[in-house]
């Protein structure tokens, strides 16, 4: 009997504006009265990439405009994590978040989606639990509670305790408390005292403090309160810009060098943040976040629980799960930060990163160990798309699942509006000689204006990736077909015409599209929000950069965070 | 347990920042050696709404047939225990249960339900009891629906923009062919029909959903010591939110975030802080729930008394701003103890037969007006026993909860034997904080804009709606809650009813 495809999951479309038209447009942020002036929305991704380079041309140059921005940005869940870690001086994160009300999908592409952060009645809850907790914890640990004693606190305990509520009450509310909030704070540590009971009155004192300021709006939200118009982008302090920089590319709140560095007036300047900010990329809090974004694209914390059986192939389990996950992460590492480099080579670079467990999925000969050995891959393997363990994450058990993998290289490269599936399809399973006539069987039958165009041929590219990543040339007896061609945005524009997924991904390494895609996730990423119309011009202009000149990943980060639209505020209009 | 003395709450703001600061109702709770919260005076005490609903009319001379006045006061008037109570072929009239409560009692006669059921008589009146409008097209028979929102609905989100779900309790086993019938959000925007929502009939289940369970784990000292710190911390966490509020720089969208958060603590500290109810209550609350008990008939009566002591104290904290109990289901099947050997189900004896049907379809019951009047006369007794629970929280200035608001006894029927939408019985009970003329027995024609020859029932609920401080999103007043015309039907009059109104 013929392998069959049970019609379960289909990202077809019926209806035919959003592949048709294809573009993502930008959107209208809180308060900005939207629409795009009175034609409606008007930018397109292909406006970003075509928009005439006026003035100054380059990725130097000063855009001075800016979309409006939220005076409070509640934390997302491991910000708060990586924050009241590193404001108790945790030696790791405690891991409460991990009971947290978890957020709804965010209407972008991040969970730092500021629209998407609130403090619901349940998540306070779980704040107020946290908080309590880790206020406990840290009090009744000596070594813990030595380490927020600043150095030169003095030792009688109520002097000690305000220079505690001091030196944490700055990392917590990411500047210097007022008298006022000293004061207060300073209060609660003396009731504190007089509800001790039993307990130590200064421990308790402290307690009290502490849970207070990680409940306190100033550490659950990030603040600017910088005095701005709907009309006139007004500059953030420089311990604005500090929290900004900070949660962007740390996932944390400043440490107590950059708040420092921030009343220097080391960020008062353009140049300043640009230093500082390529200071902060440099350092081991930004790559766990520049793993976060990819985190969020490609998943790769799912790869370890996947089940894959590839006939013939070594054993998946969740060992090599790990190992294709760590596999990946070195490789974005390598490209994002250890040698910057951008979009080509996130594409393109055949480097790989191996140990004995992921080694035998792409055929590698030599003694390979749980070390990883940086190799080789050779011209099948360009990027990181075609690696073993987003392959195997973009499949069914014992196929791939090249509508995922078509719905991924339209949606996250090309910035191509695809609609989700309008219904699952239950009912006889459809007959093929390969997996890809299978697939076109299902697909003929409905939705075919998306399924042909765009998501079949994008997603058949890879049909050589079996569903655990490794290479096949067969489909069963039957010669693999990875040829195709599929539309970037509108059908029959943008056409990439390709012989299989290297060459595709070539080709997409070239395509203006994808570089100002990738410059609007990245946009998203670090800002927490879609980009609106006045980010139009800076998004081209990174793209044209990343185009023409190959700019590294992190020089289209520091060109993000050191534009008017980072280090300005534009007031919502209520 | 620890005889060690806590500092008075205001007290210790007072010693805290030096200043009174504007606490939430809870803030004033303390329990009194009897048990029963004390309420300080609070100028924001927040007003509130519940309506008690029977089903299958009462025994009234209206639309009786010739039967005997039971119900209603006999005089009207000035309201008195006398003409509560005075007797009727040797027998107190039905609401003379609630004689104690003279007072802070309105009777409204005078009202009808101004539109036809769809196919069952029941199902329409429970439809418009209280929404006032007109009953589905689309749906019919035990499927109709409302056409619009409740009052409890409408008081609450208006009250509450943030938790716009009123408290929806059933006392009463359910029945296969017409449960809940009472409360009703409005129409999803382009459909004609109110959400029903179904009742919590379970009063364990109700008290942990708003209350939270209670930590039993600690003694009353240690856990006000911990209710303490945490309240002095959320006051911390308070003012900084009053603070950032203040600031210039906040949009709209940032001051909707802290509200949001500022109401969240809020809530919070009145589910952990004072929101319970004594163990001696919440003990056979538990019980209920965990032995199944409100599925039990013979059990409504109890659990009425507990939905109404969960209703109060969600009010008392500010929680809920409406609440609706329906007791029985849509066409009471309860066998209730009269005490005469009886066991019919209340609807058959509301029909005067051995059966569901329409007069002549079954056997006589013999005295079933009587027995309907001694049902009557239980369902009188459970609004006292309801009304005791509101008048249990006494205010600084001796006033009580009951005073703050208004609780509304209906039936969804006018008389039982008729089944009629005439002469509805209406009760309220409580002033509004003054709102409303109380220990009164009027006929709202005398006052109001009647239409026919009866008031449309919607009048009452603007002059509740009025009288709680609710006003429409405008600020104007609300003059024709309810239908709006439409769907075959004229818009009734509207207005209040001047008889009811303070001043």
């Amino acid at each position: 009997m013929r392998p069959v495809v049970h019609a379960v999951l289909l990202a077809a479309a019926f209806g035919l504006t959003a592949c048709q038209g294809g573009v993502m447009v930008f959107s209208t942020p809180e308060g900005a009265g939207g629409g795009g002036g009175p034609d409606g929305p008007r930018e397109t991704f292909d406006n970003n990439i075509t928009t005439p380079d006026e003035g100054c041309v380059g990725i130097e140059c000063e855009i001075a405009t800016a979309s409006p921005t939220p005076n409070l940005t509640r934390l997302t869940h491991i910000q708060w994590e990586n924050a009241a870690r590193d404001v108790l001086l945790l030696e790791e994160r405690s891991g409460l978040s991990g009971t947290f009300q978890e957020d709804t999908l965010p209407p972008g592409l991040f969970n730092r989606d500021s629209r998407n952060l609130e403090i619901t009645n349940l998540l306070w809850d779980d704040y107020r639990e946290a908080a309590e907790t880790l206020a406990g914890q840290v009090t009744a640990d000596a070594g813990a509670l030595a380490r927020i004693v600043p150095d030169g606190a003095a030792s009688e305990p109520r002097a000690q305790a305000e220079a505690v509520v001091r030196a944490v009450g700055k990392r917590a509310y990411r500047r210097a408390l007022t008298e006022d909030e000293v004061t207060k704070h300073m209060e609660l540590y003396d009731l504190g005292g007089n509800l001790a009971d039993s307990e130590s009155p200064h421990l308790v004192g402290l307690r009290l403090a502490i849970s207070a300021m990680l409940q306190s709006p100033f550490f659950l939200n990030r603040v600017e309160l910088t005095q701005a118009t709907a009309t006139a982008p007004e500059r953030l302090s420089g311990l604005e810009i500090a929290s900004r920089l900070s949660f962007a590319l740390w996932d944390t709140g400043p440490d107590d060098a950059l708040l420092a560095r921030a009343e220097a007036g080391d960020l008062d300047t353009r140049e300043g943040v640009a230093a500082v900010a390529r200071e902060m990329l440099g350092d081991d809090r930004a790559r766990e976040t520049m793993l976060g974004f990819y985190e969020q694209l490609i998943q790769l914390s799912k790869y370890e629980g996947l089940e894959r059986r590839q006939p013939g192939g070594p054993e998946f389990n969740a060992q090599v799960g790990r190992a294709m996950r760590e596999e990946v992460e070195r490789f974005l590492l390598d490209v994002l930060v250890d040698e910057p480099r951008g979009l080509r080579a996130l594409l393109t670079s055949t480097t790989g990163f191996v140990n004995a467990d992921v080694a035998p999925f792409y055929e590698l000969e030599g003694e390979f160990t749980q070390e990883f050995t940086r190799v080789d891959l050779g011209a099948r393997r360009p990027g990181f798309l075609t690696r073993t363990g987003p392959m195997a994450y973009m499949s069914g058990e014992e196929q791939p699942a090249p509508i995922k993998r078509g719905h991924f290289m339209l949606v996250h490269l090309t910035c191509t509006e695809v609609p989700d599936a309008p219904e699952v399809l239950n009912g006889d399973p459809f007959e093929g000689n390969t997996n890809r006539e299978r697939w076109e069987a299902m697909t003929g039958e409905c939705g075919a204006i998306c399924h042909s165009a765009y998501l079949n041929p994008a997603g058949f590219a890879f049909e050589n990736y079996g569903p655990t990543g490794q290479w096949r040339e067969l489909d069963g007896d039957q010669v693999v077909d990875a040829k195709g061609r599929f539309s970037q945005g509108s059908p029959n524009e943008d056409v990439i015409e390709f012989t299989d997924a290297a060459d595709a991904m070539r080709q997409l390494a070239e395509s203006p599209r994808a570089h100002a895609c990738h410059a609007r996730h990245w946009f998203e990423y670090v800002s927490g929000r879609p980009p609106g119309e006045a980010e139009a011009p800076l998004l081209a202009q990174i793209a044209r950069a990343s185009l023409d000149d190959d700019i590294s990943v992190v020089d289209a980060i520091v060109a993000i965070v050191t534009s008017d639209t980072f280090i300005t505020r534009l007031a919502p209009s209520d | 347990m620890s005889d060690k003395k806590l500092m008075h709450r205001r007290t210790f703001l007072r010693g805290a920042f030096g200043a009174t600061f504007a606490l939430p109702l809870l803030d004033g709770l303390a329990w009194q050696a009897a048990g029963r919260p004390a309420m300080a005076a609070d100028p924001q005490s927040p007003p509130f709404f519940f309506a008690v609903r029977a089903g299958n009319g009462v025994q009234q001379a209206q639309d009786g047939g010739g039967e005997p006045e039971r119900w209603w006061p006999a005089e009207m008037g000035a309201l008195t225990a006398s003409m509560m109570t005075r007797m009727v072929d040797g027998d107190m009239r039905a609401t003379g249960e609630l004689a104690p409560y003279a007072d802070r009692l309105n009777f409204i006669q005078g009202m009808r339900l101004m539109f036809p059921g769809n196919g069952c008589g029941h199902s329409g009146g429970g439809n418009q009891i209280l929404t006032a409008a007109t009953v589905s097209q689309d749906l019919s028979r035990n499927r109709s629906l409302s056409t619009g929102e409740s009052v409890d609905n409408f008081i609450q989100r208006m009250l509450s923009p943030d938790d716009v779900e009123p408290l929806t309790l059933a006392a009463g086993k359910t029945s296969s062919y017409l449960d809940e019938v009472l409360s009703y959000a409005e129409p999803l925007p382009g459909q004609t029909n109110g959400r029903l929502r179904s009742a919590e009939r379970n009063p364990w289940e109700a008290y942990k959903s708003i209350f939270g369970e209670p930590d039993s784990n600690s003694d009353d000292y240690l856990y006000n010591l911990v209710v303490e710190r945490r309240k002095s911390v959320n006051d911390v966490v308070r003012d900084q939110i009053d603070s950032l509020k203040r600031s210039p720089a906040l949009s709209a969208a940032d001051v909707r975030r802290l509200d949001n958060h500022q109401q969240a603590i809020r809530d919070l500290e009145q589910r952990m802080v004072a929101c319970h109810l004594p163990d001696a209550e919440i003990g056979p609350i538990r019980q209920a729930g965990d032995g199944r008990e409100f599925e039990d008939m013979s059990k409504v009566e109890e659990m009425s008394q507990m939905m109404s002591q969960i209703v109060a104290l969600s009010f008392a904290c500010g929680l809920k701003h409406a609440a609706t109990l329906q007791i029985g289901n849509g066409n009471d099947q309860t066998k209730y103890e009269i005490g005469s050997g009886s066991q019919f189900p209340f609807h058959w004896i509301s029909h005067r037969i051995e059966g569901d049907g329409g007069a002549g379809s079954s056997p006589d019951i013999a005295n079933a007006d009587y027995m309907h009047h001694l049902v009557d006369k239980i369902h009188m007794a459970m609004f006292r026993e309801t009304l005791d629970c509101f008048a249990a929280y006494e205010m600084a200035d001796g006033s009580t909860l009951l005073d703050q608001g208004v609780v509304l006894w209906c039936n969804d029927l006018g008389a039982g034997r008729s089944h009629s939408y005439r002469n509805i019985p209406f009760i309220t009970a409580g002033s509004a904080a003054g709102a409303l003329r109380t220990g009164q027995h009027i006929d709202a024609r005398d006052t109001a804009s009647a239409q026919g020859d009866w008031v449309p029932h919607g009048q009452l609920f603007n002059t509740i709606i009025n009288a709680l401080g609710v006003t429409q999103a405008d600020g104007s007043p609300v003059l024709d809650f309810g239908h709006k015309g439409g769907l075959g039907q004229d818009q009734p009059n509207g207005g209040e009813i001047g008889a009811l109104k303070a001043g």
